[in-house]
């Protein structure tokens, strides 16, 4: 597994059209309240690894700052990083 | 306002960086409804006209412009708005590209100065200017460069370009640039950087990238883009992107609106005239026809004075006088200097151009037409193609280039593209294959043997994926080999120039298409290296004979040229040579000049013509009978036995039969030969139909010959061009049955050319009774020549001699002939092995009839390349002398050629033995007879169209055989058969239509 793309933990979505509404993380749900950043990456198509993925950089209504992705290949949703 | 145009866009001519070709790019942008498109590849223009013609017949407006890279290295995207801004955006160009080293265009940001009118810029993507000092956090530069653009383009002619390709600081940056273009008033502009045309593309994208970088994707990493989305998007898609920003979408349709820009030249593009000032070009060129028929038509004048009335005028209508004039000047040049030429193609059917002595066929005697050259309806410029003796071709480029100016003249480039070996070795390297695997993959170009070694199943189908993909694509540029652009306006107002990798070459950035469909002059300055050995051998028969043939003036029946064509005695002969040319000619059997340009027309490489070649050859020898589809074509036809052949006899059936005109004749033929539309053909053919009817013909008849016509004009052969070469196939018959020595002199002094190696020529030769004598070190010369009628081989043929070796022998032998081994050593230090082979090529037997005594006498010598001290005493050793075989294998080894003998001689008694028959016996075998025959390999081929049948021609000490291999007998001893070396075959004897093959059935090798 290539170390600049390591998958994030799994996660359920409820979403509008293509964007994230809300995710569960611990036990609750979290709702989106801002979308900050959308940015999309897709590269390793030529290894085992391909990555394809279309980030998130949301701040939720707890107050959290998150960075969800949505790979592209499998259409899971995980959650990449979380900020306090 | 809904909708946008895409003004940022690269096709595969920004080498090894887009993947589309403008031809994909503009049925995308048709697909997607895009009103227009521009095309903006690096530094230069090279799709542009593709694109242009792509682009109007889909009713897509076509947007002119590149992406320059500035001395920086920043990115500016610049786009023709007018005429006069598609001229300064080619001098901008050629400027970058010449004032930097090639490959290395560089646009210095001072020359945009005063040469900016009628150009619109955009300010680029993340490597422009501006985007690119806001990515490093230098809003103060960023708006300093935003500014100078301004003050160089004005606030008309400038917008802020922006591109979102969902990257993480797109939507800063789009801001930024934002804020950046209200605050100096400018107008924003929507683009996405697309460098293929479906999002697919981003893989073979990303290989080019890789490739372009030397590396494998996985070392080229951090110069790869991020992500997929530098596609060309829809309208919808670009919105959603710029949903902020309306107006940067509404601009790219205003900016389309604006940029008109045509590229047709024609008009302008007329070369300069030389012409004495009383005089126009027309009647400059009457003058010169008019003074020049006495001597091309000694006789009865009338027929040749019409036909140049006619031409004369619808040169006139043309406006080509000029053109005619330019040709006649070089060809003129040419003869002053001796240089051979012989104008080809199509030109020949214009009397004009045998008065100009462009051309050297008689149109009148060989019944050309003219109309298949010029009329007034044609929209192509005229094609006129002159063969130059190769040896002194660069003369006459160097005149051109001198007479017309360094800014006038260019030439033609000619893309190098991406072929199945080449695309194996990139694609698997930038896939990361192991190096050895790609080797194999590259030599053997098979993959049906599975998945190769170290290679996983997904990689391996991306493999086969992107290799068909590259296969097409541009790799670099290279220039075409003869073509040459001339025009009136310099020429770096018409066409982008770059440098070439010759040095002081310039090169324009279209090839021989794009600049034939923008209507720019092109000539081809074409080398051949058969003229060069006719001029030889004409100087030869000089210097022996004391006469100086005229080509021109020679008769064209002589008997012995028959002779030897209906023979199929050939080898050397100028076209008419090569295997399946032989084969036609025993069953064609030419009697007249018309005959042989049949022959020359009909047999060429490629898939046999099946529908017009059999007929022609059943009529020819009575088996079948001579019919036409009606009897208006007779005088159209009888020349060719009611077959159509011709290219000529098409555009004359649609005159005569279906009332065209000239000029529209041509079009049908023209349309015909490139698989036109459904649509266009069904136009025609009406037409056609209708004006035979009108005729008297019926309806059904005249179906039938449209239908004809259809299916002989994609391969019909253009009659003068066919014409011309027969004439080159005359002269060097000729020459060579009247003066063999010469010739085979000449010849063999301009290999390799032809269809044979050198031996086999100078095997004929010898079979004809020419004398072939070996190297010899105080006789020869560095090339073959003539000593006491026989032809001496020069130094040149014995291998590893160098010009600066055989400079070294002249030079020493200067002084005085060599008078030994020694003294040949000590006067040239040649290195030891250069000496062996001088003397395995028979070049020191007058000192010793031993070659091996020589040899061990060579090795004897305390011999250093440099130095050279006393001989060793001879300490009485014997050596057996070297037999007739060794010295033959030896000869053959070091030359290529066995000048007194031939090496089948070494092992007939062999083959006596085991019954093998000589390619002589042959000649009274009985078709059906089995046989043994045994020979050296000469020609071996297996044509895609002869369905795995492989086709042999083996040589003896007596001549060829030909050999017919099934494609079972081949595989069954596959080894064998491509084995080298001298083979023995056995089958049976095939007699018909005067043909003779053996048809194999088995095949033995020997040492």
């Amino acid at each position: 597994m290539n170390p600049f793309w390591i998958p994030g933990q799994p996660i359920e979505i409820r979403r509008s059209g293509e964007s994230p509404q809300a995710f569960r993380w611990e036990k609750r749900w979290h709702r989106v309240q801002d979308v900050s950043a959308h940015w999309r990456v897709h590269t390793l198509w030529w290894t085992e690894d391909e990555v394809c993925r279309d980030y998130w950089e949301v701040t939720t209504d707890s107050g959290l700052l998150s960075v969800l992705y949505r790979d592209m290949l499998s259409d899971a949703w995980h959650l990449e990083r979380i900020y306090e | 306002m809904n909708g946008y145009a895409e003004l940022h866009c690269h096709s595969c001519f920004s080498l090894l960086d887009g993947a589309s070709t403008p031809e994909m790019l503009v049925r995308r942008a048709a697909e997607l409804g895009l009103p227009a498109l521009a095309l903006t590849d690096h530094n230069g223009l090279y799709g542009a006209v593709r694109f242009h013609t792509a682009a109007r017949e889909r009713g897509i407006r076509p947007i002119i412009g590149a992406e320059m890279t500035l001395a920086d290295g920043a990115h500016l995207v610049l786009l023709a708005e007018t005429r006069a801004g598609y001229a300064n955006l080619c001098r901008l160009i050629s400027r970058a590209q010449l004032e930097g080293s090639k490959d290395n265009a560089r646009l210095k940001m001072g020359w945009l100065r005063g040469w900016t009118e009628g150009l619109i810029a955009l300010t680029g993507c993340r490597q422009g200017p501006v985007a690119r000092t806001l990515l490093q956090g230098q809003r103060d530069k960023a708006l300093a460069a935003l500014q100078r653009l301004k003050t160089l383009f004005g606030p008309e002619h400038l917008y802020v370009e922006l591109q979102h390709h969902l990257l993480r600081e797109d939507d800063a940056l789009l801001a930024d640039l934002a804020e950046l273009s209200e605050h100096l008033g400018l107008p924003t502009a929507a683009a996405n950087n697309v460098h293929y045309a479906y999002r697919e593309g981003y893989r073979l994208h990303d290989v080019l990238t890789a490739i372009r970088h030397n590396a494998s994707l996985h070392q080229a990493q951090k110069h790869l883009r991020p992500n997929s989305e530098f596609f060309l998007k829809s309208p919808e898609e670009m919105g959603a992107l710029f949903a902020a920003y309306p107006d940067a979408l509404d601009n790219t349709l205003r900016i389309a609106r604006r940029c008109n820009v045509d590229l047709h030249f024609r008009a302008e593009a007329l070369p300069p005239q030389p012409v004495a000032t009383h005089q126009t070009p027309d009647q400059r060129l009457a003058e010169l026809c008019r003074a020049a028929l006495p001597k091309r038509y000694p006789q009865d004048r009338n027929a040749a004075e019409r036909q140049l009335h006619h031409e004369l005028r619808v040169i006139w209508e043309t406006h080509l006088a000029g053109y005619c004039l330019l040709v006649w000047d070089i060809v003129r040049f040419a003869e002053e200097r001796g240089i051979q030429v012989r104008g080809r193609g199509s030109a020949a059917n214009s009397i004009v151009a045998y008065l100009l002595r462009i051309t050297n066929v008689d149109p009148l005697a060989h019944n050309l037409l003219f109309e298949r050259f010029l009329s007034t309806e044609a929209r192509v410029m005229p094609d006129i193609d002159l063969d130059f003796c190769a040896r002194r071709r660069e003369e006459v480029i160097q005149y051109v280039y001198e007479r017309y100016g360094e800014a006038h003249v260019g030439m033609v480039c000619n893309y190098v593209t991406y072929r199945k070996r080449s695309a194996v070795r990139d694609v698997g390297k930038a896939l990361g294959l192991p190096p050895d695997t790609v080797d194999s993959l590259a030599k053997s170009l098979r993959w049906e043997d599975g998945l190769p070694e170290g290679v996983s199943q997904g990689i391996w189908n991306e493999f086969r994926a992107l290799w068909e993909q590259i296969q097409g694509l541009p790799r670099h540029l290279s220039i075409h080999v003869g073509g040459m652009c001339i025009t009136a306006k310099p020429l770096n107002g018409l066409v982008p120039l770059e440098r070439a990798t010759m040095p002081g070459r310039v090169v324009v950035q279209w090839d021989k298409d794009g600049v034939e469909d923008a209507g720019l002059i092109k000539l081809d300055l074409l080398s051949l290296r058969t003229l060069s050995a006719v001029e030889e051998c004409l100087q030869l028969v000089e210097q022996n004979h004391g006469i100086r043939i005229d080509l021109d003036a020679l008769p064209l029946d002589d008997p012995a040229v028959y002779d030897a064509l209906q023979r199929a005695d050939t080898i050397g002969a100028f076209q008419v040579e090569s295997r399946a040319q032989q084969q036609a000619l025993v069953k064609m059997k030419p009697r007249c000049f018309t005959d042989i340009v049949v022959e020359v027309a009909i047999i060429r490489p490629g898939p046999l013509l099946g529908n017009m070649v059999h007929p022609f050859f059943r009529r020819r020898q009575g088996l079948e009978r001579v019919t036409y589809a009606h009897s208006m074509l007779k005088p159209i036809l009888e020349e060719t036995l009611g077959v159509i052949v011709f290219q000529e006899q098409v555009i004359r059936v649609a005159m005569v039969m279906g009332g065209f005109t000239p000029g529209e004749a041509d079009l049908l033929r023209r349309a015909m030969s490139r698989h036109r539309a459904e649509e266009e053909m069904r136009a025609f053919r009406e037409r056609f139909v209708l004006g035979a009817v009108s005729q008297g013909v019926s309806r059904k008849a005249a179906e039938r010959v449209f239908s004809q016509l259809a299916g002989f004009a994609s391969y019909g052969f253009c009659k003068s061009h066919a014409a011309a070469f027969a004439k080159t196939a005359y002269d060097t018959l000729y020459l060579r049955a009247h003066y063999p020595a010469e010739y085979t002199c000449a010849l063999l002094n301009h290999q390799p050319m032809g269809f044979y190696p050198p031996r086999v020529v100078a095997g004929d030769a010898q079979r004809h009774g020419v004398k072939v004598l070996p190297v010899h070190v105080n006789r020869s010369e560095d090339r073959c020549t003539m000593q006491d009628g026989a032809v001496r081989l020069g130094f040149a043929y014995v291998d590893g001699l160098g010009e600066a070796a055989i400079a070294r022998i002249l030079k020493a032998r200067e002084k005085g002939v060599f008078l030994s081994l020694a003294d040949f050593c000590r006067r040239t230090r040649l290195p030891r092995r250069l000496v062996e082979n001088l003397i395995l090529a028979g070049g020191m037997d007058d000192w010793s009839g031993d070659r091996r005594r020589s040899l061990w006498e060579l090795g004897r010598l305390r011999y250093t390349e440099n130095e050279l001290s006393l001989a060793l005493p001879d300490n009485g050793v014997r050596l057996k002398p070297m037999t007739h075989g060794e010295e033959l294998i030896g000869e053959v080894a070091v030359t290529g050629l066995a000048a007194e003998g031939h090496v089948m001689e070494l092992v007939r008694d062999r083959l006596d033995q085991m019954g093998v028959s000589t390619s002589r016996d042959l000649e009274t075998a009985k078709s059906g007879e089995r046989v043994k025959v045994a020979g050296m390999v000469v020609v071996r081929q297996a044509p895609p169209t002869a369905k795995g049948f492989v086709f042999l021609t083996l040589e003896d000490e007596h001549g060829l055989v030909n050999v017919i291999v099934r494609p079972d007998v081949f595989q069954q001893q596959k080894a064998a058969w491509v084995g080298s070396g001298i083979l023995v075959v056995e089958g049976r004897v095939q007699k018909a239509s005067g043909r003779v093959d053996v048809l194999a059935e088995g095949v033995g090798g020997m040492q």
